[in-house]
């Protein structure tokens, strides 16, 4: 109920007139404290409608050849500039692939972005320049002009995570502002409580460094050496910070420089129309493929074993409700929100849905915007993927890459009977147990980042052949993990092996590619941390398709040798007896003297003793099919290459085999299967049996739980 | 005339009868507008039976048994394993595919009468 009664009372507001109501409206809409991430922008995953500039700009350019032609001409104007950047960049995971280079419309939508780099910056990218145009560009102390250089990390305004970081460049045309031009690199250093960009003990954003805002950096192409100082004075590697943001720079003017040039010998109309029809035609295209599916509800879930700082279960669900050519993703029953920095933002991961459009499913349109614009988003709020401006995010991976497999299985699933140009693949490998650092190299330069072993992901298995191992991370097809000559220059690093070790990847009709396990020791340096934030200790990170298995598990193994390094030099130098390249092996055997420790994958920053070695596996993707339709002779194959152990080859593949000569027994592995089938139809409950005796009311005792348990009350009960 | 559209690797729906059926062995699992793991035949699977521990103790490089169990669902027919599913011991069952069979059967129709079509 409302108080009618107006009259003045102390302790009671003054009534509302004309001139409070303007006072108010004024004092909330135009003095603002600052101007925080806009929720509408960054709620935003559609395109923005025709303006009357792109509306004119499509009525001058009438010819389709033409914009195709144009289309072509900025491809290959961004691509260049990305290999120029890829070659300059002192970031190493931008050495090896993780960046990428694109043209947005003058509104802000990515419309052309490089497609051998980083397609989720296709989708989370949108929300910068949009923020820079709402607020900076009417601004008196900012404003937007030609020369201007913009810069931003903050994730809650867009990008897909802090260690991100963009560049952006307005494109003029004699005084008109026509596009923007933008250039992204996963740095990794920016201060925060743990080196290297990743800051699993940050418990709120507070603790994750440096949150730049989209922001002007420069004018008339020249930095700010204060602000790019300021940004140094911030985090452990100056150095690195000062080259990458002059090497972007350099990046996005080589891209507007090309575009000038374009706009000189054909017309701005048509650099503005091809950017236009490259979004619309991306989201019709999704929009006429999408009708081929066939209509239904396709569900996964897939659980995280480690939220950082503590081993817990997490569960990642999503549901894609497919009608015509509608595609709506809900993502209820997903674990929530948390003080952990595993945490991702809704916009990140929408444009992780965008990246399985671009990489997997439909990878032969041009990568933007128009992708996620063609979804229909209903994610659940408060949940881990729909973090809001106060939960930490720089792992946001850690949710987002279980996202990346769940979402890959379900839609799979609904593709598969009309798969049109997509080919039908088992789960990618998805996860980042990959070195990070921090400290005091042996050329006493400060630093700390990632080392780039992330990028030999395993890959899932296809409908009709292997997967490839350690072949690429899932949201950068072509990047590359890097030689170990390269880090032992750079890093106080040793490396013992990097090796694939038996069973790490899904088991199948066809196998799911294998991946490496590293071991880097300390090697030169008294001042420096490691660092693994990871999952998959106890539950497999990946799952597998259509009757295959998904991967093994892979703990963290360090071995603190007895005598430190020189006890280490001492053994290597005397031919590393015993030594497997196998962490499994290595801790069964012990055959280096020391402290053997195997625990969960995340572990943040702390100095170590030079001569400790940390030894981890980058995962296998899934397996596909029924493992016992895999020919045995390519059993055979993996079991002599060590791909896989003889426990495997004969519980998992009921291959039989001649041990001695290594030849195949083709007509006892025919019968083991045989009864290896008629064991299952023996062993196998019907489903109210099963669930009967299977479901429980609650997570088990002992294992942390976070997401929804919710039974059916009709099922088995 | 039957008209069979293939959902999964070993899976169809025979869009006559209306119902999930085994791709190997034609086995008919169940209504195509029902769960078609209703029809299979499902086995508790510890997950170290698959991958060997290749070291005593909780972190073996094999799945926790207390953490994770494999759920396969094996052909009544001809014992394919159809699907697997990783879950926390006890966690109930994902209903992964729920198909329209109207929109299925009109979606077919359509295709089989465009113009070098499957006309079945
Ligand atoms: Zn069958």
């Amino acid at each position: 109920m409302r108080a009618t009664d107006t009259t003045e009372q102390p302790g009671v507001p003054a009534p509302r007139t004309p001139e409070t109501d303007a006072f108010l409206n004024d004092l909330l809409t135009n003095q603002p404290i600052m101007f925080g991430p806009d929720p509408e922008i960054m709620n935003e995953h559609r395109i923005r409608p025709r303006s009357e500039r792109e509306e004119a700009a499509l009525t001058a350019i009438t010819d389709e050849t033409e914009l195709t032609i144009a289309q072509s001409r900025v491809e290959a104007i961004i691509e260049s500039a990305k290999d120029m950047l890829q070659q300059i960049s002192a970031a190493p995971a931008a050495k090896w692939g993780d960046l990428s280079v694109g043209v947005y419309s003058r509104d802000g939508d990515l419309s052309l972005c490089t497609s051998s780099g980083v397609n989720i910056f296709s989708a989370a990218a949108s929300p910068v320049p949009k923020f820079i145009n709402r607020y900076w560009a009417d601004e008196p102390t900012v404003g937007v002009r030609e020369g201007d250089v913009f810069y931003h990390n903050d994730s809650h305004y867009g990008g897909a995570h802090n260690p991100d970081h963009t560049l952006l460049l307005p494109l003029y045309r004699d005084g008109e502002h026509i596009a923007w031009v933008g250039v992204v690199v996963h740095e990794g250093e920016n201060g925060a409580i743990d080196p290297g960009g990743f800051a699993p003990r940050a418990t709120d954003p507070y603790g994750e460094g440096l949150r730049i805002p989209p922001m002007k950096i420069g004018e008339d192409y020249t930095l700010r050496r204060d602000v790019v100082n300021m940004f140094q004075n911030h985090v452990r590697d100056p150095l690195m910070w000062l080259i990458d943001i002059r090497s972007k720079l350099a990046a996005a003017r080589d891209v507007e420089r090309r575009l000038h040039d374009f706009m000189r010998e054909r017309s701005p109309e048509l650099l503005i129309a091809t950017l236009r029809t490259v979004l619309e035609n991306t989201e019709a295209e999704v929009h006429r493929r999408l009708a081929q599916w066939p209509d239904g509800i396709y569900r996964a879930v897939h659980f995280g074993d480690c939220t950082l700082l503590e081993e817990r279960l997490y569960k990642i669900a999503v549901e894609f409700e497919k009608r015509g050519e509608r595609l709506v993703m809900r993502t209820h029953g997903t674990a929530p929100a948390i003080d952990r920095a595993m945490n991702g933002q809704a916009h990140a991961m929408k444009s992780l849905v965008g990246n399985e459009f671009m990489n997997f499913l439909f990878a032969d349109l041009p990568r933007n915007a128009g992708f996620v614009s063609a979804i229909d988003f209903e994610l659940e709020p408060g949940s881990m993927l729909t973090a809001t401006r106060e939960h930490p995010t720089s792992l946001s991976m850690l949710s987002g890459f279980y996202l990346n497999t769940t979402v890959h299985t379900a839609l799979t699933k609904a593709l598969f009977s009309n798969p049109g140009v997509t080919e039908v693949i088992a789960p990618w490998y998805a996860m980042l147990p990959t070195l990070q650092y921090g400290g005091i190299t042996q050329h006493l330069q400060l630093t700390a980042n990632i080392s780039v072993e992330i990028n030999a992901m395993g890959g899932g298995a296809h409908r009709d052949r292997d997967g490839e191992h350690a072949a690429a991370p899932f949201f950068a097809t072509l990047a590359d993990w890097g030689e170990t000559e390269d880090r032992e220059t750079e890093l106080p690093l040793l490396c013992l092996w990097r090796h694939i070790p038996p069973d790490n990847h899904g088991f199948g009709k066809h196998r799911g590619g294998a991946s490496v396990e590293w071991a880097y020791a300390l090697w030169g340096s008294q001042i420096f941390a490691f660092m693994v934030t990871s999952t998959g200790a106890r539950f497999p990170v990946t799952g597998g398709l259509f009757g295959g298995y998904g991967g093994g598990c892979n703990p963290l193994t360090i071995v603190k040798p007895e005598g430190g390094a020189g006890a280490l030099r001492e053994w290597l130098a005397n031919g590393a007896p015993g030594l497997t390249y196998d962490a499994a092996s290595m801790l069964a055997d012990r055959p280096l003297a020391g402290e053997y420790e195997v625990t969960n994958p995340s572990r943040p920053a702390a100095p170590i003793p030079e001569g400790e070695i940390w030894i981890q596996r980058i995962g296998g993707g899934g397996g596909y099919g029924d493992p016992l339709e895999r020919d045995p002779q390519a059993v055979m194959t993996d079991l002599r290459r060590g791909l896989i152990s003889p426990e495997v080859a004969r519980n998992v593949y009921r291959i039989t085999w001649d041990e001695e000569r290594a030849e195949l027994d083709a007509a006892a592995t025919e019968s083991a299967r045989d009864d290896e089938r008629t064991a299952r139809l023996a062993r196998g409950k019907s489903y109210d049996e099963f669930v009967a005796e299977w479901r429980r009311e609650q997570p088990p005792e002992g294992v942390p739980f976070l997401g929804s348990w919710d039974w059916p009350a009709d099922e088995g009960s | 005339m039957s008209a069979r559209v293939r959902m999964t690797e070993y899976l169809e729906i025979d869009l006559e009868s209306e119902r999930w059926r085994c791709a190997v062995c034609e086995h008919a699992i169940g209504p195509a507008r029902e769960d078609y793991k209703r029809g299979l035949l499902l086995y508790d699977r510890d997950p170290r039976d698959i991958y060997p521990a290749r070291i005593d103790g909780e972190l073996s490089f094999a799945p926790d048994p207390r953490w994770c169990r494999i759920v396969e669902f094996y052909c009544p027919g001809c014992g394919t394993q159809v699907e697997t599913e990783y879950l926390p011991p006890g966690h109930p069952l994902t209903h992964d595919i729920e198909i329209d069979v109207d929109a299925l059967k009109a979606q077919h129709a359509a295709h089989a009468a465009e113009p070098g079509g499957e006309g079945e």
